[in-house]
């Protein structure tokens, strides 16, 4: 065709026509990928994110001890601090250590406080033999990150609680149960998002209607109360399994109407978007419509939004955990940990106790970031 | 002191946008003075920095837009002189010349006004932000502007809020917003480009009579040649950041110098040029903001483009004449440039492609209705039907172009989308006579025998950037139907989707690209190409153009054509644009409120209107030529367009109707077919003598007329 | 507006209902009532109830009954004659132990609700206004950490702190010689004292996460063209800012409210507890806890209420501020 005259771009090719000329062939995907790498907090957010999903999976190795190990000496004792080199003989060389307690009794108050003692030394190791483990319930192993170089000697970089109990590998612990709550809860609340948003955008008509009032209805509800008096309803005595299943389904039962109003509301925007209208008469069928068409052009808004759901769920469980109706010992996550922290004496005694809730803080702030990022980015257009 | 004859004159003037992506710039050197009294058109394409200069008047450039270098002399009175540019954009003193003595209005008053406060708290607010006045006079001052711009009840409607308004009242209270002050000057920055062709002739006679009457200035931005032919004193052509052509309106409408001048004069599809015939086009289209040729920005797509000249060396504003300058190498006595017109691409094929033969009916509708529900409260109640398509009978004859035009909300597009079956009729039926002879009836088709029908009926949207999935290569996007209809394998998808890309006049290499490396005409090509890859035999084709530049209009008029010529295409062409459908179509089909009220060939409809609807449509055309204002004979439509939940009793146009009769309110009038062999619907048809305009239809007398040079 | 007002209101009734359903329900999952529990603290303490015995408490307590009649003679009771029924444990009509409960919690949320927009509103305008500034920055990450952390930790860190560096306790909202005295100037000015706490905690939240919606609306309403027309009419900047572009994202904002409000009322639960509070939360979760039903139940439905009133008011304020609701 005459009029299709090709202009042809000027010799020099600058970095800018370079990128330009590579972000033709980008795929919707790749684009966003530049977009969110732009996005410094939200790689970061992703980066911690990610790091502490590897925290949760790997947990047996990283942490000094087990979640359960306890020692009667050592209540509440303070944190250490590790060092890392030591002088012998006036060189200074790489063996770290930690310091030992001396105990000091309080007559007045009744009680023993502990004093970092700088004469004891207890040589600290990595890559030590300690309790065994099992990762991901199939790779065993006693060898982990960090640990004291002979086995029994104290170690509680954070501190201990109550029992005696290490409070960094129970944070360490926590992290299972804290962070895959958070994600199960949110694919449960996805699922019934998505099935009844779906439906509603899809039929639309009294059925739209329906499940709009409802969601309005259940929007309205205050839900702290709720999940307090859902939470109370679980059964004292059954496994610690089912518990955190009947969490997740409260968490998600309570959660799942907002992904519902956000797959809804993309699901009308883009059913009359012309290109998918281009799809029908394209002979696709509803199904192909949907999930070539539509799907792949709400999943990144979805991936957003369900990105930031996980924060209030972890929110929430780590409340109902630390009220006492949620997760129960011998469980361990954070909400569980922070429960020790209830009250002014035990803060006062040992403040180290509300550390679990700088993971909670740190967790959130990631997810937030990246669920930020992602957002941004899910942008389709440039 | 020296006297300024001209109000503001803009001076050497750069804005520039600086994004991550590099420096856009919007602005680049642009010169321009406006004289006292007069109205001066500024034209161009889209991203041609018309909109950026207009804001930079008042400094109102959004980030990360910025003035860098120039000038912007405003003189209130002749002796006096104030450096725009050099006042603070939140200090008093320019904030004491906005809206007093420079007000500026915009194109969608939808959004450029809050719907949130009252037009008449919106209007107020101006005049105690000026002035000190007391709330009483200001109300009463802003009823009295109202009035003037012929708002009806004006002392009710000041309590208004904008969504109660149409759009045309919209328009108007912004106007009535910019004079409350009585400024000196008025910046208008496309505001009559979202209405309504009727309701567009009638805001322009209104603002050429405001300018008259208040003797201010007007700087006027539009992308449209026929809008500048009716309202502007002169001219000044943009074309990537920089004026290329200033003079007064007849000179440069009628004698254009800078080559894009006259190429886009050429390419515009005009009442009086040959039906059907190629237009002219200019090549390629407006490169991308950050990549702009050097030398001359033009000379990538000017035909006269020298090598070596035009390439290198920017060309400087040059006097011609008296009042006219142009910015052109051409020009410049110091290099040898010749200027050649763009070639004619006029040809006789283009004329004889109408089989005029016994025709063979491929479409017939009839009595076709699509009434949606209108409901309401806590449980859907159904309150009421949007007759958006109400009764519509007419039939499509193979290989030719039926044209459907009417304004916005009249129901063409519902019935676009009716006759493709997105959407189900309510009643009334749509037999189509496919490649198997055997005729059926779409409009209860369903399942696998609609997708079958989906490969013979294709659709181009209108709206380029929306109708390509921003997910999948072209590739994928041609290819869907070829994957869900046949059984080929990629290979040979892929050689087909190349095929059909060249096809369209895009590389073939393109197919792995995605649609955001495309410009609108190129993706508008590859929605044409994706009609094409199921061997389509009718195309309803909705306002496919409306949404280009007015330079890119014509290549996708000319593909259409060729690619009807070539695959024997039937095409229903649905437009508000009646230059375009007058261009492309066969025979003409006028809608109002959900029906057609007159049906005929091109040029008995365009020569020899029955319905008064058609009349007053043509009368609102605006040609891109000062010879042909007819403000005095034109047709002011009174009121609004019928709102189609609602439509009036009888024959739904007679409230705004000048010939209506007592009949009219009560009796609705059926499409009947006059002795011309037009079909209309109005009760005195035959005897109205309505005004028409002649366009050239016949193939022999058309060549001439379209060689024409304009003069 | 007085219809749509009407109207609205009168949409409140079917909600109440369900609301009413809805607690019912929620009070009646957990398998045993009170008498069981009851049963079994008497089985601890060695003492043996007959079967005889704990029919007649069921029958005493009216929970022998069907569900669906238990539910009937609750509701009627509370509509009829606002009787909210009695605490099986504490043996007090449950109106009596609510009814100051309520007004706390009601007066907390409220509070902290004002003190939200007093901060929130002009922090997020000025972080939209002054994009990337230093200001900015510091209040988008301030908001950031803000909504990561969870209020009850604020409520810890702040015991703490009070306890350790000021050697008091800041739990409560009376001191100690107000805590049951009857209302008074003393006691109000006592309890003005002890709020600003709670309000703090409570708000810290609500702060961080209206900052972060106000200054997005903002960023969005700021590029709309009614901005630049109301440049374009010489307005000043503060004013036409005020007038124009915060007004139209407070809608969005104001309609997010009633979460806002929800959050507020059932948030306090949580800090109610770390700060021994005298809100509806501690008592709730006490009456769980024991299978109080009625005292639960009607904790619940009044919180509910509250959350519902609050939407009501949200909804009222939004049409107050945007005709197009009205008009609808």
């Amino acid at each position: 065709m005459a009029e299709a005259r090709v202009i042809t771009p000027s010799p020099e090719r600058t970095r800018e026509t370079r990128r330009r000329e590579r972000a033709v062939v980008a795929g919707q995907w790749q684009l966003m990928w530049w977009k969110f790498r732009r996005h410094r907090l939200a790689m970061i957010g992703g980066i911690v994110t990610l790091m502490i999903y590897l925290v949760a999976i790997f947990a047996g190795f990283l942490a000094p001890f087990s979640a359960d190990a306890y020692s009667a000496t050592y209540t509440y004792a303070p944190p250490q601090t590790l060092h890392l080199f030591q002088e012998t003989a006036g060189v200074w060389a790489f063996a770290p250590y930690v310091n030992g307690y001396t105990v000091e009794v309080d007559l007045n108050a009744g009680r023993r406080n502990f004093v970092i003692d700088p004469d004891v030394r207890y040589p600290v190791g990595f890559f030590v033999q300690g309790e065994p483990y099992t990762i991901l319930g199939i790779i065993q192993g006693n060898i982990h990150l960090i640990g004291p170089a002979n086995q029994g000697d104290p170690m509680f970089l954070l501190g201990a609680d109550r029992l005696g109990r290490d409070i960094l590998s129970r944070t360490i612990f926590g992290t299972q149960i804290s962070m895959t709550i958070g994600l199960v809860g949110v694919i449960f609340s996805l699922f019934f998002g998505v099935l009844l948003g779906g439906i509603s955008g899809y039929f639309g008509g009294w059925i739209d209607n329906l499940i709009q009032r409802l969601i309005e209805f259940l929007q309205s509800l205050p839900s702290i109360p709720l999940w307090i008096a859902l939470a109370a309803a679980i059964p004292p005595g059954i496994a610690p399994e089912q518990v955190y299943f009947f969490i997740t389904i409260i968490l998600s039962l309570l959660g799942w109407m907002g992904l519902a109003r956000v797959v809804r509301g993309r699901f009308l925007a883009l059913k009359t978007e012309d290109f998918v209208k281009a799809a029908r008469l394209d002979g696709c069928s509803p199904m192909r419509v949907i999930f070539r068409h539509m799907l792949p052009s709400f999943l990144s808004h979805i991936i957003a939004v369900v990105t930031l759901a996980i924060p209030g769920m972890i929110l929430a469980e780590t409340a109902l955990s630390f009220l006492g109706i949620g997760l129960r010992p011998p469980s361990v996550s954070w909400g569980v940990l922070l429960q020790e922290a209830q009250n002014i004496r035990s803060i006062s005694t040992a403040p180290w106790l509300l550390l679990p809730g700088l993971a909670v803080i740190i967790a959130v702030l990631s997810l937030n970031f990246l669920g930020d990022g992602l957002r941004d980015a899910a942008d389709p257009y440039l | 002191m020296p006297l300024h004859d001209s109000l503001l004159e803009i001076d050497n003037l750069r804005t520039h946008f600086f994004t991550p992506e590099g420096v856009v710039k919007a602005v680049d050197g642009v010169s321009l003075k406006i004289p006292r009294g007069k109205t001066v058109c500024v034209v161009g394409e889209s991203g041609c920095g018309k909109s950026i200069t207009a804001r930079s008047i008042l400094q109102v450039v959004d980030p990360p837009g910025r003035i860098v270098e120039g000038a912007i002399r405003f003189h209130p009175t002749p002796e006096s002189s104030i450096d725009l540019t050099q006042l603070d954009p939140f200090g008093e003193e320019l904030r004491a010349v906005r809206g007093k003595d420079i007000a500026m209005i915009f194109q969608e008053p939808m959004s450029a006004l809050s719907p949130l406060y009252t037009i008449g708290n919106q209007i107020m607010e101006v005049l105690r932000w000026h002035m000190p006045i007391s709330k009483q006079d200001a109300r009463a001052q802003a009823i009295a502007a109202l009035r003037k711009v012929g708002i009806p009840r004006p002392a009710e409607l000041v309590d208004a809020y904008t969504f109660e308004l149409s759009g045309g009242m919209r328009q108007r209270a912004m106007i009535a917003m910019a004079l409350v002050c009585e400024p000196k000057l008025l910046i208008a920055d496309e505001p009559t480009t979202a209405l309504d062709v009727t309701t567009q002739a009638v805001v322009l006679d209104l603002m050429r009579d405001l300018q008259q009457q208040s003797g201010m200035s007007m700087l006027f931005i539009t992308h449209d040649l026929g809008v500048v032919a009716e309202i502007a004193d002169e001219v000044a052509v943009m074309y990537l950041g920089a004026v290329i052509e200033h003079g007064t309106v007849d000179e440069v409408l009628r004698d254009p110098r800078h080559p894009y001048t006259r190429a886009l004069l050429r390419s515009i599809p005009k009442l009086d040029r040959q039906r059907r015939a190629r237009l002219d086009v200019i090549e390629g289209m407006v490169p991308h903001p950050l990549n702009r040729p050097q030398g001359c920005s033009f000379h990538p797509r000017c035909v006269s483009a020298q090598a070596g000249l035009c390439d290198a060396i920017v060309p400087e504003t040059l006097a011609i004449e008296d009042a006219r300058s142009v910015r052109c190498l051409a020009y410049d006595t110091r290099y040898t440039v010749n200027i050649q017109d763009i070639p004619t691409l006029l040809d006789d094929s283009g004329v004889s492609v109408v089989s005029p033969h016994p025709q063979r009916t491929l479409l017939n509708v009839d009595q076709l209705k699509m009434h949606f529900p209108i409901t309401k409260g806590f449980f859907n109640r159904t309150v009421g039907h949007v007759k958006a398509v109400d009764g519509v009978s007419f039939a499509i004859y193979e290989g030719e172009t039926l044209g459907l035009v009417g304004e916005s909300g009249c129901g063409k597009t519902t019935l676009g989308q009716c006759i493709m079956r997105l959407y189900k009729p309510t009643s009334g039926a749509v037999h189509y006579t496919g490649a198997g002879e055997k005729t059926i009836d779409l409009a209860t088709l369903h399942g696998g025998a609609l997708k079958a029908l989906w490969r013979e009926i294709r659709m181009v949207f209108q709206d380029p950037y929306s109708s390509l999935n921003p997910r999948l290569p072209v590739v994928e996007i041609i290819g869907e139907t070829l994957r869900v209809n046949s059984d080929m394998d990629d290979e040979t998808i892929e050689a087909r989707v190349r095929d059909l890309l060249t096809k369209v006049g895009l590389r073939p290499e393109y197919i792995r690209r995605y649609p955001h490396a495309f410009s609108g005409g190129e993706r508008q090509r590859i929605s044409i190409a994706r009609t094409l890859a199921s061997t389509p035999r009718l195309i309803v084709a909705d306002e496919p153009v409306s949404a280009l530049d007015v330079s890119v209009r014509a290549q996708i008029l000319n593909l259409l054509r060729e690619l009807q010529e070539e695959y024997r295409l039937t095409y229903l062409f649905i437009s508000h644009d009646l230059s375009v459908v007058a261009h492309i179509s066969d025979r003409v089909a006028v809608m109002y409120a959900g029906k057609i009220v007159e049906l005929a060939p091109t040029e008995t409809l365009f020569a020899k209107p029955r319905h008064p609807y058609t009349e007053a449509l043509l009368s609102a055309v605006l040609e891109p030529d000062p010879q042909q204002r007819r403000s005095e004979t034109r047709i002011r439509l009174e009121g609004e367009v019928a709102d189609p939940a609602n439509p009036p009793s009888g024959c739904a146009f007679h409230p705004r109707c000048r010939y209506a009769q007592e009949r009219c309110k009560h009796e609705t009038p059926a499409l009947r077919e006059m002795t011309s062999g037009a079909l209309a619907a109005c009760h005195y048809a035959d005897e109205l003598d309505l005004a028409g305009i002649t366009i050239p239809g016949s193939r022999t007398t058309a060549s001439q007329e379209a060689h024409k040079e304009p003069s | 507006m007085a219809q749509y007002i009407l109207r609205r209101i009168l949409y409140m009734i079917p909600t109440l209902i369900a609301i009413s359903i809805v607690t019912f329900v929620v009070i009646s999952i957990p398998p045993g009532d009170f008498v069981d529990q009851l049963v079994t603290q008497a089985r601890m303490t060695g003492e043996v109830i007959s079967l005889e015995e704990e029919e007649g408490m069921r029958m005493q307590y009216g929970l022998g009954a069907s569900l669906p009649e238990q539910y009937l003679r609750w509701v009627s009771a509370i509509a009829t004659r606002g009787d909210f029924g009695i605490s099986f444990r504490l043996n007090l009509p449950v109106s009596q132990l609510v009814s100051e409960r309520l007004g706390l919690t009601f007066l907390l949320s409220l509070s902290s609700m004002l003190f939200i927009w007093a901060i929130a509103i002009p922090i997020g305008v000025y972080s939209a206004v002054r994009r990337y500034s230093p200001g900015d920055t510091m209040a988008t990450f301030i908001a950031f950490v803000g909504v990561a952390i969870p209020d009850f930790l604020i409520a810890l860190v702040l015991l703490y702190v009070s306890f350790r560096y000021f050697g008091q306790s800041v739990g409560g909202l009376f001191s100690p010689e107000f805590v049951e005295a009857p209302w008074s100037l003393a006691r109000v000015g006592d309890f003005l004292s002890h709020l600003w706490i709670p309000m703090v905690v409570l708000s810290i939240g609500g702060i961080a996460s209206l900052i972060r919606t106000l200054r997005a609306n903002m960023l969005d309403e700021l590029r709309r063209p009614y901005v630049t027309t109301a440049r374009t009419k010489g307005l000043p900047e503060w004013w036409l800012i005020i007038k124009y572009p915060l007004r139209h994202a407070l809608n969005p904002f104001v309609s997010s409210l009633n979460d806002v409000f929800v959050n507020l009322v059932s948030g306090a639960t949580i800090v109610s507890v770390v700060l021994s509070l005298q809100t509806m939360g501690p008592m709730l979760l006490e009456a769980l806890r024991n299978q109080d039903a009625f005292l639960a139940g009607g904790t619940l439905l009044l919180l509910s209420v509250l959350a519902v009133i609050g939407t009501l008011f949200s909804d009222i304020l939004l049409a107050w501020l945007d005709p197009r609701i009205r008009f609808r």
